[in-house]
């Protein structure tokens, strides 16, 4: 029997889920691997706009900050129809621990817009990306702080990754218990955004209040720290 | 675990699908895994309950397993079950009842739920939370209807004159769809005082719909710009585009004599895959539940006593 049921469907403005991208853009990412940075950025932005899904890049709003000697925002979050990803340059020192900071304050920022236009969200996520280490004298104690206590009273979700030459531990002091630091391989950041963006496709179709788990689970592209 | 068959069981049929057809009501529902369950092999996290007291009165319920309780797809069946149970032993029609004794009448029938869900996660020594989800129940009678919610979903009601209004406000937390559970504590009036919002209409109604989450996108404006607050806001507004072809579709079913079970089958079908009109239901993560209902014309019919649970 020929199912007669159907109708039309209201036109509903899609939740927002805010990712904001810290970035590291220090020195040691200078040759192939700020190469491999923009080539996996290029693809996660192609991947998202492309989904099939087209709630995912209806959804996600995309932020960058990058921090070398100094901190940059690059990228204010926006659907990826809304902006080309910028090419990214190396050179400098590692201040991680500001750049940290500024993805929180401009995730906090959007959500706080969020709040003031009415629309729905998600809970930000806030994505690190590094090869090295802080700067000395980065107060990395006190992030750690502002971390757990921003991701225990739910204000926003922190991940941190890193490549070869990443200070995990570091890492994995900064990062919520649940929310363990893992390592990339081989600073392969096209498949590591292929991954990335696979996840927020999750993410946007996840159930309501429920934050999705990004532990990486490719073997071939992670190892896990614990 | 015998909680979500047995209680079920206390209410009368269980069954994969329902859809009660009624004397002077035909009554489609559905409950389907989104796209969350069905891709992962996870559990139905919706359950709903149709009961038909007789020809022309009843009462539905519809829960929502919570996406991040382990077992809210047992919490959700044994809820819908237990609140069933409760209001089919109740003698009184809702029409001899008012807004203030709907109101003890729902709250007996919840805190009994809540009991019932304390007492199941002791017996399995978990977590109430595990058992976490969302529960509303509507009861309808000729010249009134009816309801009572703990958490979020949808309801609406549809005027003689055809129009839909809104029968039920969701209670949603800062972030998107983060709501209260029926389990999030137990024996607290005031917590129960706040978050058990009710709802009581004394007159006749032509259509009604009630449904999880999963299916609001669908069925009602939730996220609009309003020029006049300079912001996106929730009207809450049932979609009559949406709504009322559907209740066409249901009343002309049962006018062709189509099978409950073969309307109910047809209707759960739509919800799961949608159409090129209804992509929100082809794409939704959510489970989905939604129940229809509409009112013939001409006398009552005479249908037995039943309750189906899916």
């Amino acid at each position: 029997m020929t199912n007669k049921f159907g109708a039309e469907e209201p036109s509903n403005w899609e939740t927002k889920c805010a990712c904001v991208l810290a970035l590291d853009v220090s020195g040691s990412m200078s040759g192939a691997p700020i190469a491999e940075l923009n080539a996996g950025l290029q693809k996660f932005h192609e991947d998202v706009r492309t989904n099939q899904d087209p709630s995912t890049p209806n959804r996600l709003e995309v932020g960058i900050v990058t921090f070398a000697s100094s901190v940059t925002l690059l990228q204010e979050p926006s659907l990826v129809a809304g902006f080309a990803m910028p090419s990214l340059s190396a050179g400098g020192s590692t201040r991680l621990v500001d750049g940290v900071r500024e993805a929180i304050r401009v995730a906090e920022a959007r959500k706080e817009w969020y709040r003031q236009t009415g629309q729905d969200y998600y809970r930000p996520y806030i994505v690190l990306v590094t090869d090295g280490a802080p700067d000395a004298g980065q107060d990395v104690a006190g992030l750690a702080a502002e971390i757990r206590a921003g991701a225990d009273s739910k204000r926003f979700t922190f991940w941190a990754f890193g490549t070869e030459g990443a200070d995990m531990n570091m890492l994995r002091s900064i990062t919520h218990p649940s929310t363990p630091p893992a390592a990339f391989r081989n600073a392969d950041f096209r498949e590591f955004f292929l991954w990335l963006s696979k996840s927020f496709a999750l993410i946007t179709k996840s159930r309501e209040g429920e934050q999705v788990n990004l532990a990486p689970e490719n073997p071939s592209l992670f190892q896990h720290v614990v | 675990m015998d909680t979500a068959s047995g209680a079920a069981e206390e209410a009368g049929e269980v069954g994969e699908s329902a859809l009660t057809e009624l004397g002077d009501w035909v009554i489609a529902s559905g409950c389907v895994p989104g796209l969350h369950s069905a891709s992962g092999g996870k559990p139905l996290q919706d359950a709903c309950v149709v009961h038909r007291s007789s020809s022309i009165r009843g009462f539905v319920v519809v829960a929502d397993g919570a996406g991040s309780a382990p077992l809210s797809h047992l919490g959700a069946q044994a809820a819908v079950a237990h609140l069933a149970a409760h209001f089919a032993a109740i003698p009184e029609d809702i029409e001899s009842l008012d807004g203030m004794s709907w109101r003890a009448t729902a709250a007996a029938g919840f805190s009994a739920v809540q009991h019932r869900l304390g007492e199941l996660a002791k017996a399995e020594g978990v977590a109430l939370s595990t058992l976490a989800c969302t529960l509303i129940v509507l009861a309808y009678a000729p010249d009134a209807i009816a309801l009572a919610h703990v958490g979020d979903g949808r309801a609406a009601y549809r005027t003689p004159a055809g129009e839909w209004r809104a029968l039920m406000q969701p209670e949603r937390g800062e972030e998107a769809g983060s709501t209260v559970f029926v389990t999030t504590t137990v024996g607290d009036d005031e917590w129960f005082d706040r978050h058990l919002r009710t709802t009581f209409l004394a007159h006749s109604v032509s259509a009604f719909t009630c449904m999880t989450d999963g299916c609001e996108r669908s069925a009602f404006l939730v996220s609009v710009f309003s020029e006049a607050l300079g912001r996106y806001h929730d009207p809450n507004l049932p979609y009559a585009p949406f709504l009322d072809p559907n209740v066409s579709t249901l009343l002309a079913l049962q006018a062709e004599g189509v099978a409950q079970a073969e309307i109910d089958a047809l209707w759960a079908q739509y919800l799961r895959n949608g159409d090129e009109r209804s992509p929100t239901l082809r794409q939704q993560a959510d489970d989905k539940t939604m129940i229809l209902a509409a009112r013939t014309t001409g006398a009552s019919g005479t249908m037995p006593v039943s309750t189906r649970t899916t």
